[in-house]
């Protein structure tokens, strides 16, 4: 059995939790930081399901929008600490004074290999872009601020942007090494 | 050889599966965002949307420091009306019934923040007063008079003397009057 999907399966069950927590976290806060009154509907989809409502517009997008926030910024500090680990503790490119610390400290099983690395900043970062879709819905269906669709877009990006370079730090220490076999 | 057959089969069987799973937990939790993204009560959210009360004297009048929506005669030859405040925009009239001696209105409070006061207006003059009831079960603090409602709490009024309801909802709520002349 692929070890790949097993490995992705195994990083993906704590930040599906977290998301849904941060999100419920996000709606609870709302509501008792502005002591707002609410009830919950059932609502028809396609199944009947219940749905928390508001008396106004206002309340609404407002609660939608910091929850999303909250939502993000949880999503957010796991890759965070992911792209960490991947510039500080990755075992390609982890500093020999930072190992010597760590070693000292009986803390060596904090360096990991790229296989850690890379599959679970794959789960964060899957992660990141499908809330950064589902928060850009939201802003398009009218029920989230504009500059939280914008800031999270923008930080997704970046986030990218600093991924692609830790595996550009990769494949050129795998260059160098290749080139010195030879 | 049967035997590989076999094992890749149920190797293929398994991946797919570990597929099946990675998409419903990469799905699963922007589906409860979702579910906990909340919705308004529109019909309640712009005044336009107010339904018109019924038998209502439609011009704006001011009665006291009290700036009314509407008058609503509910005992018409008795001339009793309720004063509904136009500042309150949480608020509504659901419904109305009436007959020449009680009239029957049902509020809706769609917000916790807004102390409501109603006014009813009692110029009964012939008959020995007026009965005030109050139906359904309210959570939130009402006075009528001056007093604190409580369960099958009935008011009366003699002949020409005015009552103010204040009614605190604790959250989305409904209150029925009742009033009928004695």
């Amino acid at each position: 059995m692929s070890k790949i999907l097993v490995k992705l399966l195994d990083v993906a069950v704590f930040p599906a939790a977290l998301i849904i927590a941060g999100k419920a976290c996000g709606v609870m806060l709302m509501n008792v930081i502005y002591r707002l009154s609410w009830d919950v509907e059932s609502v028809t989809k396609a199944i009947v399901v219940p749905h928390i409502v508001y008396p106004s517009y206002d309340q609404a997008i407002a609660v939608a929008s910091y929850s999303n926030l909250i939502m993000y910024i949880v999503i957010f500090i796991g890759i965070a600490y992911i792209i960490l680990k991947a510039f500080y503790l990755h075992d390609s490119h982890i500093s020999p004074q930072l190992v010597l610390k760590l070693a000292r400290v009986n803390l060596l099983k904090m360096v990991q290999t790229s296989f850690e690395v890379y599959h679970q900043a794959f789960v964060w970062f899957a992660y990141q872009v499908i809330a950064t879709i589902f928060i850009v819905i939201n802003y398009i269906n009218n029920i989230t601020y504009g500059w939280v669709a914008i800031s999270t877009t923008v930080v997704t990006l970046l986030t990218f942007w600093i991924l692609v370079k830790d595996v550009e730090m990769e494949l050129q220490k795998k260059h160098l090494f290749n080139a010195g076999k030879s | 050889m049967e035997n590989e057959k076999k094992y890749s089969f149920l190797s293929l069987v398994g991946e797919g599966l570990i597929v099946v799973l990675l998409v419903f937990l990469f799905v699963m939790p922007f589906f409860v965002a979702d579910l906990l993204t909340p919705g308004y009560r529109e019909e309640y959210d712009t005044a336009q949307n107010r339904p018109e009360p019924l038998n209502t004297i439609s011009e704006e009048s001011v009665e006291g420091n009290q700036t009314v929506l509407g008058t609503h005669s509910f005992v018409a030859k008795e001339k009793v009306t309720m004063l509904v405040p136009k500042t309150l925009k949480h608020a509504i009239l659901e419904s109305y019934t009436s007959s020449d001696t009680e009239g029957h209105f049902k509020y809706k409070f769609v917000s916790a923040k807004e102390d409501m006061v109603l006014k009813v207006k009692n110029e009964t003059s012939s008959r020995k007063g007026l009965e005030v009831l109050i139906l359904g079960d309210w959570k939130g603090e009402l006075y009528i008079g001056g007093q604190l409602y409580h369960e099958g709490f009935v008011f009366y009024l003699d002949p020409q003397e005015d009552v103010f309801i204040t009614a605190k909802p604790a959250s989305l709520e409904e209150l029925e009057l009742e009033v009928a002349v004695l």
